[in-house]
């Protein structure tokens, strides 16, 4: 009998000293190894220092854990002078041989990450330790991935010799428990927007989504988003979308699901001859906006307060030429403002083509923004 | 004796050395002219993906101070390439996180002295990449022209595209930015064919662009695309001349292709003669390669392969093996568009308050026999 306690007291101890010793919880499914990268289009953070790499070369994306996940509140003010070419120098080669294609602050330890391609064709992704470039090893990271070379409902999917499509991944973000994507293919003219639930799984349901705003009266304009933003309005979480020409346009997110169309509401037109290439949203006395970097015009913002008010759809065209209709938004005193992310609550990190042809990453006091 | 081995030792050092480096050399590395004889280059598919430095240069060195006492810079830069070092024997590999740039010269640091420097040489031997072919290769056009595609003979570098081509009409006048400028320039993957759109809001009737400027071509005009011989490969190389393609801009194109109206030449049994359709108009190039396929009636792709000929006004099919008597289908996606973004199933420029199809079919199907 006494045995019998005393296996069980044995029995007992292994299994506390298993739990006490069971492997680190890998809630995200994330293997070790060589993340294969062939190019990066966008980058955004999500959860725990995950760091989602759009990938167009390779059509997928990849979630790798950076494993930066020390908080810091509030962040030191980055500031680097000419950083296409101190990249380049790092790179060893000139600056007309790198291009920086995004640049994302992790939210947790408010580092910055650069992706970067060479001309030879070679991703990167690099961080800044104060003005130092520091590269990622993705040869050896905690990463997962998915593809989305097929268009899920295709009924040639299956098909052996069917090739894959090539596309350009235009903007990517993580929000709720999914990474969104909008892309343009290099064949037919479309727009594809997809949500992909996070982690990663074999039985993953894509949504595929034509999305089209009936802009301008009756003809429909199936274009690319070229960048995004997920915000709660009214109580209600909306995509808050842009597009060449500058129209802004508001989807409810519950409606995007796999296989159908949604009919989205442009709130606002900002202006013709002008694309936009980033927005972020920043929050001051409880009272948040939108702000966004356009390839012609200066950064805008936007109260989202004013678009919550705003009900209608802007469906008239635009008489005056480069006239703007809609919600209302004030021009900054910034502009070919090219990548911007919130380095914490009070500070903006901007990267920005000067007058004299200079690209500068600078810290903004977000305060003099709003 | 001290002297004797010390002696020994040098004999030793430099024989092992020399051994290497003839292996090296047989073992098709390439050494740099330039270069002193302590760096060497290591190739790899026409890149300089690393260098071998032989440890003389490096007196004192130990494990420990591998990383922290050697830098390679770029001249004038004043700041360390990043890379791996790694010590085999008597040689220190550098390899840095790119493949160093031809024309750069490059130093060798040890204890921030300058111990060597070395030149990547520009490329003599490749060839130069040219312009294989610009698309749509007719010589009329719709005024609603959506896209052209850019064929290159070799993988291009990126972001090049808006500062190297021009647009000239009439011969005169040059056309600014009709093309959509996207942060991400489309390439296929192997990065030698480009996509570039026409600015699709200024096509699309009543939007505001197209009201504002018009359609990026007009009618009855004449243009010219002109590719500028700047723009360098994915290796650095020049193009090897510039390149020039006229077309003229005509009517308005605004009716889907129809599959129904292609006339088929079948091709006898036991041959690989090819499957030929004429298509009665110029289509989209590479969504013909894309979206046509050829199934048996066992439901299975015959493999094969697509070209397209007369301006894209024909499509070619040959089979790796010969023709089996039997009933084939022609499958085409309804993604297949003409050169104004018509596809089978809808017009680029859709009137929403028209009645569309109920239910549009994404696979087009064409049936044919062969005897």
């Amino acid at each position: 009998m006494k045995k019998i306690y005393f296996f069980t007291a044995i029995g007992a101890a292994f299994i506390i000293l298993l739990s006490a010793n069971r492997p680190i919880p890998n809630p995200y499914g994330l293997k070790q190894g060589a993340a294969e990268i062939k190019s990066i289009s966008a980058i955004s953070f999500g959860p725990d220092g995950i760091l989602f790499i759009g990938d167009s070369k390779s059509a997928m994306v990849f979630a790798i854990d950076t494993k930066d996940k020390t908080m810091v509140e509030k962040a030191t003010a980055t500031e680097v002078k000419n950083i296409d070419q101190k990249i380049a120098a790092a790179l060893g080669t000139e600056a007309k041989n790198v291009r920086i294609q995004d640049i994302a602050v992790n939210p947790i330890s408010k580092k910055v990450y650069i992706a970067v391609q060479s001309n030879d064709g070679t991703p990167l992704l690099l961080t800044l330790e104060g003005d130092k470039i520091v590269p990622v090893n993705l040869k050896d990271i905690s990463h997962s991935s998915i593809s989305i070379a097929n268009v899920p409902g295709d009924d040639m999917k299956d098909r052996n010799g069917r090739p894959l499509r090539d596309q350009s991944i235009s903007d990517l973000n993580y929000a709720d428990g999914s990474v969104m994507l909008s892309g343009l293919s290099n064949q037919e003219f479309g727009s594809t927007f997809r949500k992909i639930s996070f982690p990663f799984s074999d039985k993953q349901e894509q949504a595929s989504l034509e999305i089209y705003h009936a802009a301008h009266g009756k003809f429909e304009t199936n274009a690319p988003i070229r960048t995004f933003t997920t915000a709660e309005l009214n109580g209600k979480k909306y995509l808050v979308a842009s597009y060449t020409c500058t129209p802004l346009v508001l989807f409810p997110l519950d409606e995007l699901k796999p296989g159908k169309h949604v009919k989205g509401r442009t709130v606002a037109e900002f202006g013709a001859g002008n694309s936009p290439v980033d927005m972020i949203t920043l929050k001051k006395d409880g009272i948040s906006y939108l702000f966004m970097a356009n390839t012609n015009r200066p950064v805008m913002r936007i109260n989202y307060k004013n678009i919550e008010s705003y009900e209608g759809t802007l469906t008239e065209p635009i008489k005056e030429s480069y006239g703007t209709a809609g919600v209302s938004f004030t021009n900054l005193p910034a502009v070919n403002v090219l990548q911007m992310d919130k380095l914490d609550e009070t500070q903006v990190l901007v990267l920005q083509r000067r007058a004299n042809g200079d690209l500068d990453l600078y810290t903004a006091r977000a305060d003099r923004w709003m | 004796m001290s002297k004797y081995i010390f002696y020994n030792n040098r004999i030793r050092l430099h024989c092992i050395w020399s051994l290497i480096f003839s292996f090296l050399l047989i073992g098709c590395v390439e050494k740099n002219k330039h270069s002193h004889q302590e760096v060497i280059i290591q190739w790899k598919d026409n890149k300089a993906e690393a260098i071998l430095i032989s440890q003389q240069l490096f007196p004192g060195l130990t494990e420990n101070s591998l990383n922290s006492q050697i830098e390679v810079q770029l001249k004038h830069t004043n700041v360390p390439v990043i890379g791996d070092y790694i010590r085999r024997g008597e040689v220190i590999t550098f390899q840095p996180l790119i493949p160093f740039t031809r024309g750069l010269q490059y130093e060798v640091y040890y204890k921030k002295q300058v111990v060597s420097q070395f030149e990547i040489p520009l490329d003599t031997l490749s060839k130069a990449p040219t312009v294989v072919a610009i698309y749509p290769t007719s010589d009329t056009v719709p005024e609603n022209l959506l896209k052209i595609y850019i064929q290159f003979s070799q993988p291009m570098q990126e972001g090049e595209a808006i500062k190297n081509i021009t647009i000239l009409k009439n011969d005169t006048d040059t056309v600014p930015s009709i093309f959509l400028d996207l942060e991400n320039e489309l390439w296929n993957k192997e990065r030698t064919l480009l996509t570039l759109w026409l600015d699709p809001g200024r096509i699309k009737r009543d939007l505001q662009p197209n009201k504002r400027s018009g359609t990026p071509l007009q009618k009855a005009t004449r243009y010219a695309v002109l590719i500028g011989k700047d723009w360098r490969s994915a290796e650095g190389m020049a193009l090897e001349s510039s390149y020039r393609k006229t077309f003229f801009a005509g009517t308005r194109d605004a009716v889907s292709p129809d599959p129904s109206a292609w006339s088929i030449i079948t091709p006898n049994a036991k041959t690989n003669q090819p499957l030929t359709i004429h298509l009665q108009e110029t289509l989209d190039h590479v969504l013909l390669k894309n979206t046509v396929r050829i199934i048996n009636s066992m439901g299975n792709i015959i493999a094969g392969v697509i070209e397209t000929a007369e301006e894209e006004t024909i499509l070619r099919f040959t089979p790796v093996e010969l023709w089996k008597p039997g009933n084939y289908i022609i499958e085409i996606e309804s993604r297949l568009e003409d050169l104004a973004g018509n596809n089978l199933n809808r017009l680029f420029d859709n009137d929403i308050t028209r009645s569309a199809k109920t239910t549009p079919k994404e696979v087009h199907s064409i049936s044919f026999t062969i005897q």
